[in-house]
């Protein structure tokens, strides 16, 4: 079996985007995960990160 | 240790998108443990590899894993964590844990990290130091309050755990540099709690953060306190926890929620078996032997091992993460079950941990064992949202 096979075998599933806009920030953790989300903050896989433990999950 | 010849691979090096980048390498610096958790994906779920490893990382060895990882480093551009795991990765010693983070930190590029996993008892003073000196970040075990970590986190002599553990994160927290050393608290969900009380009790420890894991299970061995495969009492405790989490005032992070409902407004995830982000995970055992993740363990004896065995001595790390075999064990975290690739939850729920999804006769290809767990919890987190008036 090639590479382009293996590819084919197992689909990569599209990531669900979504821009929410109107959310009312009465929740102080919706908020900060907005607030997150809309400037940017997300993590880039491999990066650097102080923010959570890191383990093996 | 042995240096036998150079292992050849078959290397992808036609397609770039057949890249792994590696973000976290998990290093085996001890094997054993000082508690015996009655929960332990290492030693209790019939496993039992770590009785072939040396009890500790043999400074050779250690020497040869950080002239590999420097070269993977440098290979792939990308930082990666380096998480020291065990075992108890501290049964090293002050010592040995000093001379460990002086030759990685002498080879690594300075933006890739350093982890330690601990239960937190051997979290002396001179393991602090060593930890601010390297800046090592550290995540301490603890399950909640005593009687719930006791039940389970047990020494070999069947005694509790908790006040040792509370007493090593006590002295995180007080340490001058605590504040910067101290990354979160990792607990295993036991269903028979109040979650409330769990999540407050963390909270009270001076956590910055909270980790929550489900027990270990899959479709041959459900997880403890899953009555079956359609019910969903792991998605009840962690919707209950939920509810509190998104009314609290004072919340402190809980990573699981926070990955799932960062999804659902448009982000991403950050933890593996939550999202659709793919992880680049590398364990290096005790004696050098380069292994898949070992949450695999929990399925069979050999489920966490390569088909051949492979010690960083050896062969080459870097050629090694490009190669086929590597590829595929990279490429088995995707959710490849049809009934996950129809499924409209997919994108918040990536189909769970692999380790999760096993069975013996379609082996990683079905959805997680807590796919009911997940739509539950999904749906809430979706319900407080609307209720919130989200436009989307």
């Amino acid at each position: 079996m090639d590479n382009a096979d293996r590819k084919s075998e197992i689909k990569k599933p599209e990531q669900q985007v979504s821009v929410e806009t109107d959310l009312l920030l009465d929740s102080v953790t919706l908020n900060r995960l907005l607030d997150e989300v809309r400037n940017g903050k997300s993590f880039v896989v491999g990066a650097y990160n102080r923010v959570h433990n890191r383990h093996n999950r | 240790l042995s240096l036998g010849r150079i292992t050849e691979f078959t290397i992808d090096i036609t397609d770039s998108a057949n890249v792994v980048s590696i973000d976290t390498v998990l290093l085996k610096i001890a094997s054993r443990c000082n508690l015996d958790c009655k929960y332990c994906y290492v030693y209790q779920m019939g496993n039992d590899g770590w009785k072939s490893q040396p009890k500790k990382m043999d400074e050779r060895v250690l020497a040869s894993i950080a002239s590999q990882l420097a070269a993977l480093a440098r290979a792939q551009q990308q930082p990666f964590s380096v998480v020291f795991h065990g075992g108890e990765p501290l049964l090293i010693g002050a010592d040995g844990f000093e001379r460990t983070c002086r030759i990685l930190r002498a080879m690594l590029p300075v933006d890739c990290s350093l982890h330690l996993q601990t239960n937190g008892i051997l979290l002396s003073e001179s393991i602090l130091r060593v930890c601010f000196l390297y800046d090592v970040g550290i995540s301490i075990s603890i399950d909640g309050p005593i009687e719930i970590h006791d039940a389970n986190r047990v020494d070999v002599r069947g005694r509790g755990s908790h006040d040792r553990v509370l007493e090593g994160i006590r002295r995180v927290v007080s340490h001058p540099h605590g504040a910067n050393l101290f990354t979160g608290v990792l607990a295993v969900v036991d269903i028979k709690s109040d979650p409330i009380r769990v999540y407050e009790f963390l909270k009270s420890t001076g956590a910055p953060s909270i980790d929550f894991l489900y027990r270990d299970g899959n479709h041959e061995v459900l997880p403890l306190g899953k009555a079956n495969h359609l019910s969903m009492e792991y998605g009840e405790w962690m919707g209950r926890l939920l509810d509190h989490y998104l009314d609290d005032r004072t919340p402190t992070p809980i990573r699981f929620l926070d990955d799932m409902i960062r999804i659902l407004i448009g982000g991403v995830g950050r933890k593996e078996g939550v999202g659709t982000s793919e992880y680049g995970i590398l364990v290096i055992e005790t004696d050098g032997t380069i292994a898949k993740n070992d949450t695999l363990k929990s399925i069979s004896k050999s489920a966490d091992q390569f088909d051949l065995r492979r010690s960083v001595a050896t062969c080459n790390l870097t050629d090694f993460v490009n190669s086929i075999e590597f590829l595929d064990y990279h490429q088995s975290q995707r959710p490849s079950s049809t009934i996950c690739q129809k499924c409209p939850y997919l994108s918040v729920c990536g189909g769970g941990m692999p380790s999760h999804r096993f069975s013996k006769e379609k082996g990683l290809s079905n959805p997680t064992v807590f796919c009911a767990d997940q739509q539950h919890l999904i749906e809430r987190i979706k319900w407080h949202i609307s209720r919130r008036n989200v436009a989307a």
